[in-house]
């Protein structure tokens, strides 16, 4: 009866599985394997074991160490600026009013547009002789701090970054406010009877209560940060001189010249170091979860 | 009675069918880059020869930066379009997938120009050249230069540095870089850096990487002498972010007395500012040293037709490509977009421009990239620079690095090309 039992769930299971591995598991180990050959775009058909050379060349090459350092500091800082923007707007919107449910909406708004044109928008925006923000920062006397901002490699990482979280902060201020009205009104009620001042309510009430909203909006973060492509690909397309060059524009430029197997080891490797990367947050985060 | 009006009603459908595709046009798939979709004149002589044989032309357009990539890699997979249209080398493309082309226009390719039409390996043409033979040069603006009594041609970098200080005295910006593409700044060098290597048996050295450029002092001088440029205080301060539409305009103007260019802007310039292209010429790019360096950068390149050899539309596809080379055809193309023609008598006469003339009166002068390359490799084009992210890594001085890690970086990517396409030596 028990065996019966789990071959039954097996089958339930197999749809699932099959997918998954035809999807995800073998393309992967495919690509692995592709990974250790020379294969690309003038020698299609005849695909050659080339060992770890491919490794070698990637560890070797400069722009690679530029591309992982630049997701990784894309991530953290979109993550941390998205995170704090988006807790900060939400409270500053949980209370019921229709000023603040217009205010919820505009915020919410630029995610309804696509990141390719939010890009045009900012490349405009960003212009230093025609963009808004040059012309405002002059016209209030500012001068000094209208910069190129996307074609001085000492700006435009921020540059992209500042756009990624002008989009993006809106959805984690909705999360944070789902997970603010989540929270029954007697912690709070309890916290003003001992006393709590409006602050101390947020700090010991609010934040240990919502560090489920702060895992969503994490690992949300951290997946759109880590895959950034579309936002650098709009804006400099990895330059001035490679200075926003990220994994996945590093990726699309390998495979671009046609170098396939190349290109495979890039992404093999960048996946290890993303899993990596995403397995240390989330056993940092399930440990700070609080039932209530 | 039922199934009776079912039958009828599916035959009634079929027929419908039937006739609705015996109405439609044949139509034929054309592959072609973005920048050259853009253009006005590329697809509106295509769509004359179009008109002319009754057929639809559906236009499959990719990215610049992603054409080549696309076109090899459908040519590996036998998925290419019909007819191809390109400026690119036979030697970057997928050649053995293309059909062989005949017509009367085969025997009047120019020497300069046949190099990019035969299949190396079988020496079948495979290419039917359409657009002019390029010419790249510096653009100046004639009111520009004889209000600060500069002429051209200018024979060596230091007399360009000094009459750029004249221009730049008159409240003119002397020369107009539009870095934010990576196209436009690499003409600097293609205009330029060629005579050092065509020195001596440099070339063979390169391409069997038995030399390095970045250990050429020549070369790495001619980079330097480029991204120099930006020190001399020369150059439109927003050059990071300037565009080519905005470097025409400058140019065309008077806003600017230099922009480097192709020769394809004649024909933008002719058609946006029309009133200004008479005030406008092209000339040598005088990036190096020596005036025994000074050469023209003719006859580089030419846009042709190709015709894929899988096709299923072949032989509507290649009376295609025979209807592009007739009077009506060129004419459209070459008065929108007049240039150097890549043939030697048609019996008709196409509109050539005044830059075109100009070149090939400096030509009369100095020696021409084609006539070296038929002097030296039998018409050859032996190295592309085009390999290695060319264009990036002459970008790349624009943004900050200097010329030694430019033309490092680019050698390696070239080598990584090279490798790939299993080249001895690399």
């Amino acid at each position: 009866m028990k065996k019966k039992k789990s071959i039954y769930a097996w089958w339930l299971l197999l749809p699932a599985i099959l997918i998954y591995a035809i999807f995800f598991i073998i393309p992967n180990v495919a690509g692995m394997a592709l990974g250790f050959t020379d294969w690309n775009v003038y020698f299609f058909d005849d695909i050659r074991f080339n060992g770890l050379e491919n490794f070698a060349r990637l560890f070797g090459e400069k722009t690679f160490w530029i591309a992982v350092k630049n997701t990784f500091y894309f991530a953290i800082m979109t993550v941390v600026l998205k995170n704090v923007l988006g807790f900060l707007l939400a409270l500053a919107v949980r209370r019921e009013s229709r000023f603040n449910s217009y205010l919820r909406t505009v915020i919410f708004l630029p995610i309804m547009i696509s990141s390719i044109v939010v890009c045009i928008i900012f490349v405009s925006i960003y212009n230093p002789s025609t963009g808004i923000l040059n012309q405002f920062l002059n016209g209030i006397g500012l001068h000094a701090l209208a910069k190129s901002w996307l074609v001085d490699e000492r700006y435009a990482m921020n540059a992209i970054v500042a756009m990624e979280v002008w989009q993006w902060a809106g959805l984690n201020m909705l999360i944070f406010y789902s997970g603010m009205q989540a929270i029954p009104s007697e912690y709070y009620e309890a916290a003003k009877i001992d006393g709590a001042s409006y602050w101390q309510e947020v700090r010991y009430v609010m934040l240990p209560l919502m560090v489920q909203s702060f895992t969503i909006t994490f690992i949300f973060s951290i997946i759109s940060g880590l895959k950034v492509f579309s936002q650098v690909y709009g804006t400099t397309n990895g330059g001035p001189a490679d200075s926003t060059q990220v994994m996945a524009t590093f990726l699309y430029r390998s495979f671009s010249h046609g170098h396939y197997g190349y290109s495979a080891a890039v992404g093999f490797v960048f996946m290890v170091l993303i899993m990596l990367f995403s397995a240390i947050v989330f056993g940092i985060l399930r440990k700070k979860e609080v039932e209530y | 009675m039922k199934m009776k009006k079912w039958v009828l009603g599916a035959l009634g459908l079929m027929c419908t069918g039937l006739f609705a595709t015996a109405a439609c046009a044949e139509t034929l798939t054309v592959m072609i880059g973005s920048e050259d979709s853009g253009g006005v004149a590329v697809k509106a002589a295509m769509d004359k020869a179009a008109e002319i044989m009754g057929i639809d032309l559906e236009y499959s357009v990719f990215p610049t930066d992603q054409f080549l990539n696309v076109l090899n890699t459908k040519g590996a997979t036998g998925n290419l379009d019909d007819v191809i249209f390109t400026s690119y080398s036979l030697s970057d493309l997928p050649y053995n997938e293309f059909a062989e082309l005949s017509g009367d226009w085969q025997e009047k390719i120019t020497d300069t120009t046949r190099q990019f039409t035969v299949n190396p390996e079988t020496g079948e043409t495979v290419f039917a050249p359409f657009g002019p033979e390029s010419n790249f040069g510096l653009a100046y603006n004639k009111k520009v230069l004889e209000n600060a009594g500069v002429t051209v041609p200018i024979v060596n970098y230091s007399d360009f540095l000094e009459a750029c200080e004249k221009i730049k005295e008159t409240g003119v910006t002397p020369l107009y870089v539009s870095a934010q593409e990576n196209w436009t700044p690499q003409i600097l060098l293609l205009t330029s850096f060629t005579t050092t290597l065509m020195k001596d048996d440099l070339v063979d050295q390169l391409t069997t990487n038995q030399v390095k450029p970045q250990d050429v002092e020549g070369i790495v001088k001619i980079w330097d002498n480029v991204c120099k440029l930006q020190d001399a205080g020369i150059l439109n301060e927003d050059y990071r972010s300037a565009t080519h539409d905005m470097g025409k305009k400058a140019v065309a103007n008077g806003e600017a007395a230099f922009y480097c260019v192709t020769d394809g802007a004649y024909g933008e310039i002719m058609n946006e500012y029309p009133d200004l292209i008479d005030d406008v010429g092209l000339t040598i790019c005088p990036m190096w040293d020596n005036e025994e360096d000074a050469f023209v950068m003719a006859n580089r390149s030419c846009r042709c037709l190709a015709v894929a050899k899988n096709s299923k539309n072949l032989d509507l596809a290649k009376e295609f490509v025979n209807t592009c080379i007739t009077e009506e055809v060129m004419t459209t193309y070459y008065e929108l977009s007049p240039g150097a023609v890549p043939y030697r008598d048609l019996g008709f006469s196409l509109p050539m421009s005044s830059w075109n003339e100009e070149m090939t009166a400096l030509s009369e002068t100095f020696p021409t990239y084609g006539d070296w390359c038929n002097a030296l490799y039998d018409g050859k084009p032996k190295m592309n620079p085009f390999f290695g992210d060319f264009d990036l890594r002459v970008q790349s001085m624009f943004s900050g690095k200097t010329a030694e890690e430019a033309v490092t970086e680019w050698y390696t990517k070239y080598a990584e090309d090279a490798k790939a396409k299993r080249v001895e030596g690399f």
